[in-house]
């Protein structure tokens, strides 16, 4: 039975998709069977960022509203055998007539997949309450700004209302430089106003735009982000220890 | 606000604990140190006492929270 962990953040920008994508190909090459969800309707760009966007045939909605089959939907990745993604839809309609079919589609999928990790929108509205009710874990993404922060920090506030239990903490451009002569939020600054756990820090890292502008996952480069998304992977893939 | 010299990271804290704080209580935090003062007047007419002998303390009991 897999599990479903959702990526949210409130502050767009600070990295979900990129996150995930890497996130998502690194459990794959642990051997785990893994399907990345882009919730984003309207602005979807996980298929972008996995350079997977001319495989689109069917998206999400179309599956939520039966206008195909769950396999017509998923595209898979060649370059990563376990890696399957259904991406968003351009539509931009209300989705809470969708929540029912979206659970039913989870646990369709959590009997498949080992990890289905859902790309939430940024804000705080109908798409991160859509992202969020299925989910059974969550994962916040934040960067050090102080705006990034109080944004993730709202997010928390409002995942008290959801049956999502696990909330745990991935700080992107991650500066130690920086913290170190106190001009940054450090993890342990963040993690004890939030008093939720940090799964690791991601540091900048310029192969990323590279990654991207290339359509593949930095994890397949040599980079200091590549290192701490395939920890990531291993921490969320073998168990819940703390490496950061 | 304490005063941090070129604690950056610690004035950034600061500020986002009231922030935090204030947003579960959903009220400003101008609004709370208002309600704390006129608490603190009202007890200092029942125990004749000055209104800043009083701390107040607000802990809602639904998620915990202290302001």
């Amino acid at each position: 039975m897999g599990e479903t962990i959702v990526f949210t953040s409130g502050k767009g920008g600070v990295g979900k998709t990129t996150t995930i994508a890497n996130i998502g190909a690194g459990l794959s090459q642990l051997d785990k069977k893994v399907v990345m969800l882009d919730t984003d309707m309207g602005l979807r760009n996980l298929d972008v960022v996995m350079g997977l966007e001319d495989k689109i045939n069917y998206n999400l909605l179309d599956l939520l509203e039966n206008k195909c089959r769950l396999n017509q939907a998923l595209i898979r990745d060649k370059r990563f055998p376990n890696l399957y993604m259904i991406p968003a839809s351009l539509k931009m309609i209300p989705l809470k007539q969708y929540e029912r079919a979206f659970s039913i589609l989870m646990e369709q999928l959590k009997k498949e997949f080992d990890y289905c990790l859902i790309d939430c929108p940024a804000g705080i509205e109908q798409g991160f309450q859509f992202a969020t009710s299925v989910a059974d874990r969550a994962i916040l993404l934040t960067t050090p700004h102080i705006s990034a922060v109080k944004d993730a920090s709202r997010v928390l506030h409002l995942l008290n209302g959801t049956k999502i239990t696990k909330v745990e903490l991935i700080i992107n451009e991650y500066d130690e430089r920086l913290v170190r002569k106190k001009y940054m939020l450090s993890k342990e600054d963040i993690s004890e106003l939030f008093d939720i756990p940090v799964l690791g820090t991601i540091p900048h890292d310029e192969k990323i735009i590279v990654s991207q502008n290339k359509g593949i996952p930095v994890v397949t480069m040599r980079s200091k982000a590549t290192q701490k998304f395939i920890c990531l992977s291993k921490q969320i893939g073998v168990c819940a220890y703390d490496f950061s | 606000m304490i005063f941090h010299k070129n604690n950056y990271s610690a004035i950034a804290k600061e500020r986002l604990k009231i922030m935090m704080e204030s947003d579960t209580l959903e009220y400003s935090s101008k609004d709370i140190s208002q309600l704390k003062k006129e608490i603190s007047n009202l007890l200092s007419r029942y125990f004749d006492s000055p209104a800043d002998m009083f701390e107040i303390k607000i802990t809602l009991k639904q998620n915990k929270k202290r302001v």
